[in-house]
């Protein structure tokens, strides 16, 4: 009887199943099925189907739900990669436009002319830094210079240069006064600093046609940082009210 | 056999949908998100810049408005162009005032392309030919010109020259008198103009005021 049962259940079993299925013979499950005329054996055989069944269907799903879990695993990845993407977009569309709108602030015709204005101030103020650097001023020069000219000299000629050149041409009645000039210029002293450096008489010459005159040349270096150099003073703004040209001197704009 | 082949589709439509994501992402989403990181860092250094520039403004705004009239005395002083006018004008006026004689002027005006090429002085009193001449770093304007009077007047009128609100520059003063004592010099002077170039190369497209002016 359960030889009969066991060969009916393998005829079904071969019915249902493929043809590639080993054989009953050669299954492994029908090597180790318990000997006949064992009790459990009718039980036995519907567990095998179910054990068979199981390792059939773990064969096939395990694999398919990694695959699908790294799909969906790819899938949320790609997503949030997206949703990086999108939100840096949104950052940048954002940063461009408050850059738009603050060029279009700085971009009005009030900062314009503030714009040109500061540059053109800057401009000038560093044209005037350059400019004053090098300047040295006459204005006290020329009266001081006068001072120290003897009374029995006449100026026929001065020339004064930027560079500290001095150029003295003059008259007087006697080589003694030229020569008492000449000394008077290189004892000029301001602040125990010599004024003129190097002076010295380049020529001397006598004329008799109107009475005893005598013609001489003086040339010289000036120590400008003495004598010429703008005084810390000098640089304060001069208002030109208070000028004593003020009325003459004053520009067009000199009233601004 | 149905059985086998569900799991075999399944397995494919999962590897189809992972190789798909990766794809997406690699060839579009990252490097989109890559150029968009590029795009805001360059874009953020932009704002920062603009925005540097709107406060530089305001800061040079609040800056002139302290300033008052000094800003406008500087441009006196140091003006944009030759303004040779201002300065025939304003060396008669001072010449008028110490009662000194000039019989003409000679300017040149300097640009930053132009060669040297001086012209000789008109003799009228009051007229002047310029010529465009160049020192093409300093936008200096030389001014030569004569003048004749007593030893006060000239003095006092090298004295306005210097204390004007236009800055002057005496580079030479020859004082000569003839035989009758009446006394003439020749005063070799430079002006000065804005050199709004050497301004933006420095201090970039925008500059704020920073120093004081100091006018003479």
């Amino acid at each position: 009887m359960d030889l009969e049962n066991q060969l009916d259940n393998q005829e079904r079993s071969a019915s249902m199943s493929s043809a590639s299925l080993p054989t009953p013979t050669s299954s492994p499950i029908s090597d180790s099925r318990p000997a006949p005329g064992s009790k459990t054996e009718p039980a036995k055989s519907g567990g095998n189907d179910e054990i068979e069944g199981i390792k059939e269907h773990s064969d096939v799903h395990v694999p398919s739900i990694l695959l699908w879990t790294c799909a969906v695993l790819a899938l949320t990845a790609m997503v949030f990669l997206w949703f990086l993407s999108y939100s840096s977009a949104q950052k940048l569309a954002d940063k461009q436009s408050q850059r738009d709108a603050t060029i279009a602030e700085i971009s009005t015709p009030t900062y314009a002319a503030v714009e040109a204005k500061a540059i053109a101030f800057q401009s000038a103020v560093n044209q005037l830094k350059t400019a004053s650097s090098g300047r040295y001023m006459f204005t006290d020069f020329l009266p001081l210079f006068y001072g120290r000219v003897n009374k029995n000299v006449v100026v026929t000629n001065l020339a004064v240069s930027s560079d500290g050149k001095l150029s003295f041409d003059g008259t007087t009645d006697s080589y003694k006064s030229a020569a008492l000039q000449l000394a008077s210029l290189q004892s000029w002293k301001i602040n125990d600093k010599n004024v003129v450096l190097n002076a010295q008489l380049l020529s001397e010459s006598e004329d008799v046609t109107q009475g005893v005159v005598v013609k001489f040349a003086i040339s010289g270096n000036i120590d400008k940082t003495v004598s010429l150099k703008i005084t810390p003073t000098n640089t304060t703004p001069v208002d030109s009210t208070s000028s004593p040209q003020a009325d003459s001197t004053s520009s067009p704009q000199g009233g601004i | 056999m149905e059985n086998s082949k569900k799991p075999q589709s399944s397995g494919f439509a999962a590897v189809l949908l992972v190789v798909i994501a990766l794809l997406v992402s690699w060839l579009w989403i990252v490097p989109q998100y890559k150029q968009n990181q590029a795009d805001a860092a360059q874009v953020s250094y932009e704002v920062d810049a603009v925005k540097g520039k709107l406060e530089s403004l305001k800061t040079a705004t609040s800056t002139i408005d302290s300033l008052g009239s000094t800003v406008d005395s500087m441009f006196v002083a140091i003006p944009k162009d030759t303004d040779s006018g201002n300065i025939v004008t304003t060396l008669e006026a001072i010449a008028t005032a110490n009662k000194i004689y000039i019989p003409s002027f000679q300017i040149t005006s300097s640009s930053t392309d132009s060669t040297s090429s001086p012209q000789a002085g008109s003799t009228s009193t009051t007229s002047t030919t310029s010529a465009e001449g160049q020192d093409t770093s300093s936008n200096i304007v030389s001014v030569s010109f004569s003048a004749s009077g007593d030893f006060a007047g000239l003095t006092a009128f090298v004295k306005g020259v210097e204390n004007n609100l236009k800055f002057f520059n005496v580079k030479s003063l020859t004082i000569a008198s003839d035989d009758k004592g009446a006394l003439a010099m020749t005063l070799q002077l430079e002006a000065y103009m804005q050199d709004i170039t050497s301004s933006l190369s420095s201090s970039g497209s925008t500059s704020s005021p920073q120093a004081t002016p100091t006018v003479q």
